[in-house]
């Protein structure tokens, strides 16, 4: 379960933190992950630190594992242990649902659905200047 | 200056004194409902703390009365409450004053007393009623205020409430500063506001309507200028209108729809505009009363238990109750509703709009969401023959079989919330759901905010008094989404059943698949506590 609630990230995300990437002149996450792990700033902010910048919410964010499941290489050399909980699922089955006929897509009806009720609140946004609450 | 504190005892004198420190002479609904509100609370003992230099008094001083040819006071007065006579405490050492803890415990907030005669009841710090069985009192709206006497810091939980100070604003003003002054106090995400400085936003730019009156804006707001205030608030502004543009109510009730967002613990603002010219009023809703017994309307969705709003209203007093219909009346204390030509005003009757402070990262709609996860329960049902047979376990399948019959008959009813990833785990970590089915779940990941829709039945009471009602599942649904509804839903619980949708699926299947789905029966489920708010 990777962590995606990071502000500081999502800002950087957002343009408001850039570091941007010399070569093509746009923001580059990774590029800015691997300075902000590579560097001295591991000896300040251990893993599990919470702080706002950018640079140090990676930090925090190393003792996750990367996009495709694989450990990063900074925990290879280390001994770890699997926190993550789990249970006997022996008994557990799984079930295909798109062999049984599910598509998993919203029905008609129920976009028409959204569909009125959204056009429902514009309809009373243009009465809106009529009256004033005292 | 020399700071001076007085007591006095509440008893039928005192509670007159209070009222006329709230009033001068005048008959005023709104003190006489804060006092009758103090005393039901079982206050018996006032301090009063004066002078009090009071935050909001002070903004709203340097924005009119500073500059007035008449002096105006600037310091306040503030009326601490207590449910015993604590002046012993008093005569303690100040040291032994802040180890003694017995003074909190019987702390019931305070109300500071502006030195203006058209609005004299200023920030006010009250605890929450209390009712007993059949019916209990849910709080949404709610921030921890600190207040300090002498040197020692006391707390109180509670709804803030302010009265109009007819110069500066008007009770759309009011409103959105007792809406917002929680959701400023509690998550900090909003910066603090005065009625003067909601007042300068609400009217910036300003226009024809608000320049009728001096000073602009203090005659009252539209939804527009709602609207304008709490997106420069920094909240992101939900209005949602239950008329339509000829004045009649729509499908969409407002019960229904402004409940879904105080149970999520948000205040909202309600706005009952006047029909055929009379003046409009702005009130904050800030909690609710449900039935502890079974469904007491039928419906689907979780105004079925509720009874009334819990509500603020500036003219008429704090903690105010709003029936949802006319029969609801009739079941809540007399003395705390409001009436209009002598018949009980009513959620069903009079709100024409709402206005909801959300966070700005939320995208979705409450409606939308609730659409989307019962949407999503009637596609699984249809497919519910073929589910069941799935099972291993005969009597796993029939489990799932009889759910969905009762799912096909319309016998559940949907409560739909938003909350955080962080506290949906949470309150799951904590319950008493089947663990296997709850590792599954809190290991996935989730967007920042998300709606829940728990599902239980009609006849599913409270466990305990003011306790969870059982639910036989919940599906998750993501709150920071607005685009294709298909993304929407992201897990769903239902008796054996447990569906998990990825819906960033790996980058070499995107060209095939919008998203994923993972569905799992479980040999061992049952019935689980849902989500229960603070209890105060």
């Amino acid at each position: 379960m990777p962590y995606k609630h990071d502000m500081g990230l999502n800002a950087a995300f957002q343009g408001l933190l850039l570091e941007n990437d010399p070569r093509t002149g746009v923001f580059n996450p990774r590029l800015t992950t691997a300075r902000a792990t590579s560097g001295g700033f591991r000896q300040f902010y251990k893993p599990g630190h919470i702080c706002n910048s950018l640079v140090n919410c990676r930090v925090a964010a190393v003792t996750n594992k990367s996009e495709n499941g694989q450990k990063m290489g900074l925990l290879k050399n280390i001994e770890t242990k699997d926190l993550t909980p789990s249970g006997d699922r022996s008994g557990v089955q799984l079930v295909d649902l798109r062999a049984i006929g599910f598509t998993g897509y919203v029905s008609d009806a129920a976009l028409n659905e959204i569909e009125l009720n959204e056009v429902r609140a514009n309809l009373v946004l243009t009465t809106a200047t009529k009256f004033a609450f005292r | 200056m020399r700071l001076s504190l007085t007591g006095f005892r509440l008893d039928e004198a005192g509670a007159q004194t209070l009222k006329r420190m709230l009033a001068g002479d005048r008959s005023s609904p709104c003190a006489e409902a804060l006092v009758a509100h103090i005393v039901d609370t079982g206050a018996s003992f006032a301090v009063m703390e004066e002078p009090y230099t009071d935050q909001d008094y002070s903004s709203d001083y340097l924005a009119f009365y500073a500059s007035a040819f008449k002096d105006h006071q600037r310091d306040t007065r503030r009326v601490h409450l207590f449910s015993k006579d604590v002046s012993g405490w008093f005569e303690k050492t100040l040291a032994e004053q802040v180890k003694d803890a017995e003074i909190q415990d019987h702390y019931l907030g305070f109300v500071v007393v502006r030195p203006i005669r058209q609005g004299a009841i200023g920030r006010t710090f009250l605890r929450f009623p209390d009712l007993k069985a059949p019916l209990c009192v849910r709080v949404a709206a709610r921030a921890t205020c600190h207040s300090h006497i002498l040197g020692t810091k006391l707390e109180i939980v509670g709804a803030p409430f302010i009265q109009q100070d007819r110069r500066l604003g008007a009770c759309a003003q009011a409103s959105i500063w007792m809406a917002s002054r929680p959701v400023h106090m509690r998550h900090r995400r909003t910066a603090w506001h005065s009625i003067a400085e909601i007042t300068r936003l609400a009217t910036t730019p300003t226009d024809g309507e608000l320049s009728q009156e001096l000073p602009a804006g203090s005659s009252g707001l539209n939804p527009l200028h709602i609207i304008r205030a709490l997106k420069a608030m920094g909240h992101q502004p939900l209005q949602h209108g239950f008329r339509d543009s000829d004045g009649k109510p729509t499908a969409t009730k407002a019960c229904e729809v402004a409940m879904r967002y105080l149970d999520s613990g948000l205040p909202v603002i309600l706005g009952m505009a006047g029909v055929n010219g009379e003046i409009g009023h702005a009130i904050a809703a800030i909690g609710y009363i449900e039935t502890t017994g079974d469904a007491i309307k039928p419906g689907d969705s979780y105004d079925s238990f509720v009874r009334a709003f819990v509500i603020h209203d500036d003219q008429s007093g704090p903690y105010r109750y709003l029936p949802l219909t006319d029969e609801d009346a009739g079941h809540l204390p007399r003395e705390r509703l409001l009436f209009k030509d002598s018949k009980p005003v009513t959620v069903e009757g009079s709100v024409t709009h709402m206005f909801v402070p959300l966070p700005p990262r939320v995208f979705l709609r409450a409606e939308r969401a609730d659409i989307v996860a019962r949407d999503f329960l009637n596609l699984q049902a249809m497919i519910s023959n073929k589910l069941s047979r799935e099972a291993s376990d005969p009597a796993v399948g029939a489990a799932i079989e009889a759910f969905f019959a009762k799912v096909k008959e319309g016998k559940f009813i949907r409560r739909t919330y938003l909350t955080t990833a962080g506290r949906y785990r949470h309150h799951l970590a904590k319950g008493d759901l089947n663990e296997l089915i709850k590792i599954e779940l809190v290991t996935r990941q989730l967007p920042h905010f998300i709606w829940v829709t728990e599902l239980m039945e009609s006849s599913s009471e409270q466990v305990t008094f003011k306790g969870a009602r059982n639910i036989v599942g919940h599906m998750v649904v993501n709150a920071t989404s607005s685009t294709e509804p298909s993304n929407d839903l992201l897990a769903a619980h239902f008796p054996h059943l447990l569906i998990h949708r990825n819906i960033n699926p790996p980058r070499d299947k995107r060209d095939e698949l919008d998203f994923e789905e993972s569905a799992e029966i479980y040999p061992q489920d049952a019935p689980y506590g849902g989500r229960v708010r603070l209890d105060l």
